[in-house]
C-alpha cells in the first residue's frame, strides 16, 4: 500500500498538501460541500427511482411515496434539501474561486468546467422540480417550452428537452432521462474531471 | 479512511518545507473534511426534520391559477414577466453566461480588480432579482 503516488487516489489525494490550503478561508469547504451534496443526492435519488413513476403517475407516487412508504417522505425531503442546498454552495464556491483568482492559468480548464457544472446544478434542480408533476410543474414546463419555440426548429427541441407535458403536469418521461440520466451523469463524470484537474493544477494554493 | 493514508509514519506532524509552502500531513485536511462534512449533514438534516416538502397542487385538481417558477429560475421569471420572452428567457442568460465563461479572459484584459468587480455586479443582479421573485412575487 506504501507507493500510491503514481495511482489515481494517490494523485488525486496526495500524501501531503499545502500548510495554507487549510486555512478555512482558502476554500470554505464550498467545493466540498457541494460533491457532499451530490453524494446524497446521487444515494437518494436511487431510492427515489423504486417508487417514482414519471408521467401520468408521477404526482400519485410522490403522493404515495410520501404518506404511505416508510420513511418515503424522509427520502424525498432529503433530496429537496439537498438539490437546494447544492445550487447555493456550487454558487458560493464559485464565489470563492473568483474571489481567489483561482481561475488563472492552470485552473482556466478547470474554471470551465464549473461553469458547466453550475450550468447542470441549475438544470438538475429545474428538472427535478418538473419531475414533481404538480400543476406548478405543468406551468413551469410551459414556460420552458414557449422559450425554446422562440427558437429555429423549437418545436423539435422543446420536444427533445421536455417530452410533452401537458399544462397540469410537467413530468415526462424524457424530462426523466434529462434528469435521472443525462444531467445527472454527466454531473457526475464532470467532478471527477474536476478533481482530477485540481490536482493537476496542484492543488489549492491559498492566497 | 483513506488507504493511501494507513501507513503514514507517526509522529511526524510537518513532513517537508518544499520552496516557500509549508507542507503538511493529507490527514489534517481530512480531519477538517469530517468535521465539517458532519456539520453540514447536520444542517441538512434540520432542514429535511423542520421545514416538510409540500406536495404541489395535483393536476386532478382543478385548475389553480399558478404561474410559479422554481426559485432557481425566479430572476429568469420575474424578467418575463416584464419583457420580451427573447430577451429575458434568452439574451440576457446567455449574455451572462458569457461573461462567465470568459471571466479568466477579462481578468488579463481588465485585471482581476475589475474581473471581481464585474462578476459581482452580475452575481449581486441575478441574486437580487431572484430574492425580489421569491419574496415579492
Ligand atoms: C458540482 C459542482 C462543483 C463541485 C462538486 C466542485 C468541487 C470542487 C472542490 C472540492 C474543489 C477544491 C477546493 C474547494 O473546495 O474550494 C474545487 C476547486 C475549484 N473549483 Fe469547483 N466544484 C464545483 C463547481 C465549480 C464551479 C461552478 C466553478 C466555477 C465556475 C468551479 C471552479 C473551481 C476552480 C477554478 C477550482 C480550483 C480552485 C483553487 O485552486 O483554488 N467549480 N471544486
Amino acid at each position: 500500500m506504501g507507493k500510491h503516488n503514481n495511482s489515481f487516489t494517490g494523485h488525486m489525494r496526495p500524501r501531503q498538501i499545502m500548510a495554507g490550503a487549510l486555512r478555512l478561508r482558502a476554500t470554505f469547504c464550498l467545493g466540498g460541500f457541494s460533491f457532499l451534496a451530490f453524494i446524497v443526492l446521487t444515494i437518494t435519488g436511487v431510492l427515489l427511482l423504486f417508487y417514482y413513476q414519471p408521467g401520468e403517475r408521477a404526482f400519485a407516487s410522490l403522493s404515495e411515496l410520501d404518506s404511505v412508504l416508510p420513511y418515503g417522505g424522509l427520502i424525498r425531503s432529503l433530496h429537496f434539501w439537498a438539490g437546494q442546498l447544492m445550487v447555493i454552495t456550487v454558487f458560493l464556491h464559485m464565489v470563492r474561486v473568483v474571489w481567489s483568482r483561482a481561475y488563472r492559468p492552470l485552473k482556466e480548464l478547470n474554471w470551465l468546467t464549473g461553469v458547466a457544472l453550475f450550468g447542470l446544478t441549475v438544470m438538475l434542480d429545474y428538472s427535478g422540480y418538473l419531475l414533481r408533476g404538480g400543476q406548478e410543474s405543468g406551468s413551469a414546463a410551459t414556460v420552458g417550452q414557449a422559450l425554446f419555440r422562440l427558437l429555429p426548429g423549437g418545436q423539435a427541441l422543446a420536444t427533445i428537452f421536455f417530452g410533452q407535458p401537458t399544462p397540469q403536469n410537467g413530468s415526462t418521461i424524457g424530462m426523466y432521462v434529462w434528469h435521472v440520466f443525462i444531467l445527472a451523469g454527466v454531473a457526475g463524470f464532470l467532478q471527477l474531471f474536476h478533481f482530477w484537474r485540481i490536482r493537476r493544477g496542484s492543488g489549492v494554493r491559498p492566497l | 479512511m483513506d488507504p493511501v493514508e494507513t501507513d503514514r509514519p507517526q509522529g511526524s506532524e510537518k513532513v517537508e518545507s518544499s520552496g516557500h509552502q509549508e507542507k503538511v500531513l493529507l490527514i489534517e485536511l481530512q480531519v477538517r473534511e469530517y468535521i465539517s462534512g458532519f456539520l453540514w449533514l447536520g444542517l441538512l438534516f434540520a432542514l429535511t426534520a423542520g421545514l416538510k416538502v409540500s406536495l404541489d397542487s395535483s393536476p386532478e385538481a382543478t385548475a389553480v391559477s399558478v404561474s410559479k417558477a422554481p426559485w432557481v429560475f425566479g430572476a429568469i421569471q420575474w424578467m418575463l414577466q416584464r419583457w420580451p420572452a427573447w430577451l429575458s428567457g434568452w439574451v440576457i442568460p446567455l449574455l451572462s453566461t458569457a461573461v462567465l465563461v470568459t471571466l479568466p479572459w477579462w481578468a488579463r484584459k481588465v485585471g482581476k480588480r475589475w474581473a471581481w468587480i464585474i462578476f459581482l455586479i452580475l452575481s449581486l443582479i441575478w441574486v437580487g432579482l431572484t430574492l425580489l421573485y421569491m419574496f415579492t412575487g
